[in-house]
């Protein structure tokens, strides 16, 4: 990706200051998360929701958060970690496949972001076509965190 | 009647029809042998009386001669005499024809006296007229006795034949009639028996019972037999029945200790990782906000650090306290509680800073309790952390109440709170591990109920729960037998 295509699109990133939902339960890793979306000069808007079944209220809670967040709801993009209490990541996949149908969130995509690289809970996950990475926590640099947001996020608009 | 009783029957009473045949057959023979005997007599009669009469016409006497004809008359009432056995004068007697025995004796004694006659003619004692006088009466009666003696002799053998011919048919008859019944009886048993074994057990033995009271005798012995070895064949079954339940038991909580082992073992390198790539992160990031001069970011990344290895620190430890209650220890020691309450609060003293939890402990035991202390505290402590942890900022006066009691053979642990409470949807899975229902409110390492619950099931004791928003209730039942021993 050239700097010329590059500016262009953060450019118009940066007009509407898309909005993406970090789902973590561990506050470091959000941050980690954070500072990383930080460094990669992307400006965006974020959500941070501590395990599944919060991340569910926010989309269940759909008019409301409509009517607080006019401009940023819902999120185009979520960061979802596996291992967290109540309902984890795998279980909030399945509910969120249903909640997709009902309210007007299909256009909202996941990138799982955790530490745990089971391949068969890796390959569950990469069965939902809504699921467009996997990303493993440590591993990830500020400029391959830039391509990942851009390439899901373009492809959607 | 048994079948071996009926069997010997069945042969006494084939004996006596064969002896009863044999004595008629015998019976009637020798009254054939009489009718010889006389025959015999007549002719030896004939001869003497030829004798006689040729002696009468000038023939000279010869004493030798003489006495050999009326030895051979006499040879025959002798030998009739020793036919005759007791039976034969029974019958003769009853049927009186005796006087064929009286015949014979009469005989002899009329030979005997003509041969005392000879002797005394020998001897010359008699005249030759007086010997022939003699000779003559004898020839006399010897003629007269022949007569006498066949009427006594068809009497007896027709009686014989009248009498023992019907009743050896008689018997024979009988002895069929009833030989066939025996066998058929015997055959009747051994069928049902058959039957019945052939026949498919209804699941109890029951249905057993009524033949077995319709047989008797060997056949009920077999009958026992049978049945004792088809219990004991069922009860094979049973129990092969039983140990496959108990290997497919065995199998499936094997499987799912297993399962266990594999989350166990994903779950604590997923948690031990996890705050070491975070800490990697963070020290990368450190030594940006340093190079960029940010050194208070620098100091928040730092202490994250220090946050992180406190909870890898904490991970480690229940990780080994968890490892260690599977292990017996057999450490019974008497076990100071009030000691082991103040141990437990100073270990939680880091929880109760800015805790507003009042602490109510009531420890009322009425005997010594010696056990393995490490179990006790560590269910005591966690349980109390956890009532301090989830304490409900919402209620005016939070607090925890811990009880510990007993009587005869019970220990009694009750903790309660006035605490959030456990969200109804996640109450089957407090023991579960990994599980935090609060990750608001925590960050343990989700081992600490399991923990608990480990120590519990190896005291043999149980713990239930109450919870509502209005607090939480664990009520822990240990028995004494399971910690003393």
């Amino acid at each position: 990706m050239d700097d010329g295509m590059n500016n262009e699109i953060k450019n118009e990133m940066n007009k509407k200051y898309p909005p993406i939902l970090i789902v973590d339960d561990d506050e470091v890793d959000r941050y980690v998360l954070k500072r990383l979306v930080k460094a990669s000069g992307l400006d965006l808007t974020i959500f941070e929701k501590i395990d599944g079944k919060e991340a569910l209220d926010f989309f269940e809670d759909y008019e409301e958060n409509k009517r607080l967040h006019p401009d940023s709801y819902p999120p185009i993009l979520i960061f979802l970690d596996i291992n967290m209490p109540r309902v984890n990541g795998i279980e909030f996949l399945e509910k969120f496949s249903h909640l997709r149908k009902l309210i007007e969130i299909d256009s909202c995509v996941i990138i799982m972001f955790s530490s745990s690289e089971r391949e068969e809970d890796k390959k569950k996950i990469m069965a939902y076509d809504f699921v467009k990475d996997y990303v493993v926590k440590g591993t990830l640099t500020a400029e391959e965190l830039k391509t990942k947001i851009l390439a899901v996020t373009l492809k959607h608009q | 009647m048994n079948i071996s009783k009926k069997l010997h029957l069945i042969v006494a009473l084939t004996i006596l029809e064969i002896s009863i045949t044999l004595f008629s057959a015998l019976e009637i023979a020798k009254g054939a042998k009489f009718h010889q005997l006389n025959f015999l007599h007549l002719k030896y009669y004939t001869e003497f009386s030829d004798l006689l009469y040729k002696i009468n016409n000038g023939r000279p006497i010869i004493t030798s001669e003489i006495e050999s004809a009326i030895l051979n008359v006499k040879q025959q009432p002798i030998e009739c005499i020793d036919e005759i056995n007791a039976i034969n004068k029974f019958v003769m007697r009853s049927i009186n024809t005796i006087e064929a025995l009286d015949i014979c004796i009469e005989d002899i004694k009329d030979a005997d006296k003509a041969l005392m006659s000879l002797s005394k003619f020998n001897n010359q004692e008699v005249s030759k007229t007086q010997l022939l006088l003699d000779l003559t009466l004898a020839l006399e009666q010897f003629k007269v006795h022949s007569e006498d003696f066949e009427a006594p002799i068809n009497k007896t053998v027709s009686f014989l034949l009248t009498t023992l011919i019907p009743l050896v048919i008689l018997i024979s008859i009988f002895n069929i009639i009833f030989i066939t019944y025996l066998s058929r009886t015997i055959s009747g048993s051994i069928t049902n028996l058959t039957a019945l074994l052939l026949s498919k057990p209804e699941g109890n033995l029951n249905s057993y019972t009524n033949l077995e009271k319709n047989t008797s005798g060997e056949l009920k012995e077999l009958m026992i037999a049978a049945k004792k070895r088809i219990k004991e064949e069922l009860l094979n079954l049973e129990n092969n029945k039983e140990l496959e339940n108990i290997v497919n038991k065995k199998t499936i909580s094997l499987q799912k200790a297993n399962e266990e082992l594999t989350q166990f073992a994903y779950r604590t390198s997923h948690d031990l990782k996890s705050p070491l790539s975070s800490s990697k992160v963070l020290a990368q990031f450190i030594s940006m906000d340093i190079d960029e001069g940010n050194l208070s970011e620098a100091k928040e990344n730092a202490d994250k650090i220090s946050k992180q290895m406190e909870k890898l620190e904490t991970l480690v430890v229940d990780i080994l306290l968890l490892a260690q209650a599977d292990l017996d220890s057999n450490e019974a020691l008497p076990i100071d509680f009030d000691q082991m309450m103040i141990d437990i609060q100073e270990r939680l003293s880091w929880l109760r800073k800015d805790n507003p939890c009042s602490i109510d402990i009531n420890i009322s035991l009425s005997r010594l309790i010696a056990s393995e202390k490490i179990r006790f505290s560590q269910i005591i402590e966690n349980l109390l952390s956890n009532a301090l942890k989830y304490y409900d900022t919402d209620k005016v006066t939070p607090y925890v109440k811990l009880d510990i009691y007993n009587n005869e053979d019970t220990i009694f642990i009750d903790i309660s709170d006035n605490g959030i409470g456990i969200p109804e949807e996640y109450q089957s899975e407090v023991f579960t591990m990994f599980k935090r229902f609060h990750p608001d409110r925590s960050n343990g390492s989700g081992l600490g109920m399991t923990i608990v619950k480990k120590h519990i099931d190896y005291l043999g004791g149980t713990i239930t729960f109450e919870s509502s928003k209005q607090g939480t209730i664990f009520k822990i039942i240990i028995p004494m037998d399971g910690i003393n021993g």
